[in-house]
């Protein structure tokens, strides 16, 4: 039988309103040198409605012994709310934090047809950003393909342009950029 | 308009019911607690930024070519650090730190429940230690 070890959690979300959650990981110390000291993963979820809601339980995978940092992106109908939670891994508690931030933003949803284009994007294996499309809550990942013009290993996705997306970037809490 | 997810990598986090009912049962649960920012630890800090892209401009004359070509320009930006910190871009409009609101009665219950277990297993292990040096 398949060994799993790991957390779950459920939440509401009200109508018209969609979460996303990621888990932080800490690189460990032999890895330093190659890769940045955090980087966040999304977690899966299942979701059920009860109601006018709808119950997301997600799921959190080979949690840390001393416990994850959780990211929680609630993305409404022209604002994002930005929280921090903590999964306490010998607990079994959630916590997060009472304080949520709003953001607004003026151009979220545009009624109009505009453009795709390709944009060049390669990413920074030292320095990750995740961008995320706020009205299909899906992240843009950029597709890699090797350049042969130049010799190297290129980015490359499909934005939309005028569009307002939502990019996120951890660093070292002593870092001053 | 053509499919982008076919031209971006994607992944779905969404899991079937099965899927779903197989993790439940092979993970533990969590209970969900709202709390005061200072009971959550934090490693490291989160930049959140709304970005748009705009369009390349017309090739005009005295203009470089380097300076040509899409950019991502950021709007606004959220910082986590020890405090939260908002920076915006006054021409798009302003977002602003949520104030702290006091508990609800869910929350309080749900605190107190925490509390609660937490002294009893404090007194638990404490009437092991000394039935133990008996």
């Amino acid at each position: 039988m398949e060994e799993i070890f790991g957390k779950h959690f459920s939440i509401t979300e009200p109508e018209n309103i969609n979460t996303v959650i990621y888990k932080v990981n800490k690189t460990e110390k032999e890895f330093l040198d190659k890769s940045p000291k955090f980087t966040m993963e999304r977690l899966e979820y299942s979701e059920e409605y009860v109601g006018n809601n709808k119950k997301k339980t997600f799921f959190l995978m080979e949690p840390a012994p001393e416990g994850n940092q959780l990211l929680i992106f609630s993305f409404g109908k022209d604002k994002i709310v930005v929280n921090n939670g903590f999964l306490e891994t010998k607990t079994n508690l959630v916590k997060v934090s009472n304080t949520p931030v709003p953001m607004k933003f003026q151009t979220l949803y545009n009624e109009n047809e505009t453009e795709y284009r390709d944009f060049e994007y390669t990413p920074n294996l030292k320095r990750p950003i995740t961008i995320i499309d706020p009205e299909t809550t899906e992240e843009v990942k950029p597709k890699l393909y090797f350049d042969e013009k130049t010799n190297e290993v290129r980015g490359k996705c499909t934005l939309q342009a005028q569009k307002t997306y939502v990019m996120i970037e951890l660093k070292d809490k002593k870092s001053r950029s | 308009m053509e499919n982008i997810k076919a031209r971006n990598e994607s992944k779905n986090y969404c899991l079937s019911n099965e899927r779903a009912a197989e993790l439940m049962s092979k993970t533990e649960k969590c209970s969900v607690i709202v709390t005061p920012q200072k009971e959550i630890g934090r490693e490291c800090k989160i930049d959140v930024m709304a970005a748009k892209i705009e369009t390349a401009r017309e090739i005009k004359d005295n203009i470089r070519p380097e300076k040509q070509g899409d950019a991502i320009n950021p709007e606004y930006a959220a910082e986590f650090g020890e405090s939260v910190v908002i920076v915006t871009d006054r021409s798009k409009g302003i977002s602003s730190a949520a104030n702290e609101r006091a508990e609800n009665e869910t929350q309080r219950l749900s605190r107190e429940k925490v509390a609660l277990s937490r002294r009893a297993e404090e007194k638990y292990n404490s009437n092991s230690e000394n039935a133990g040096e008996r």
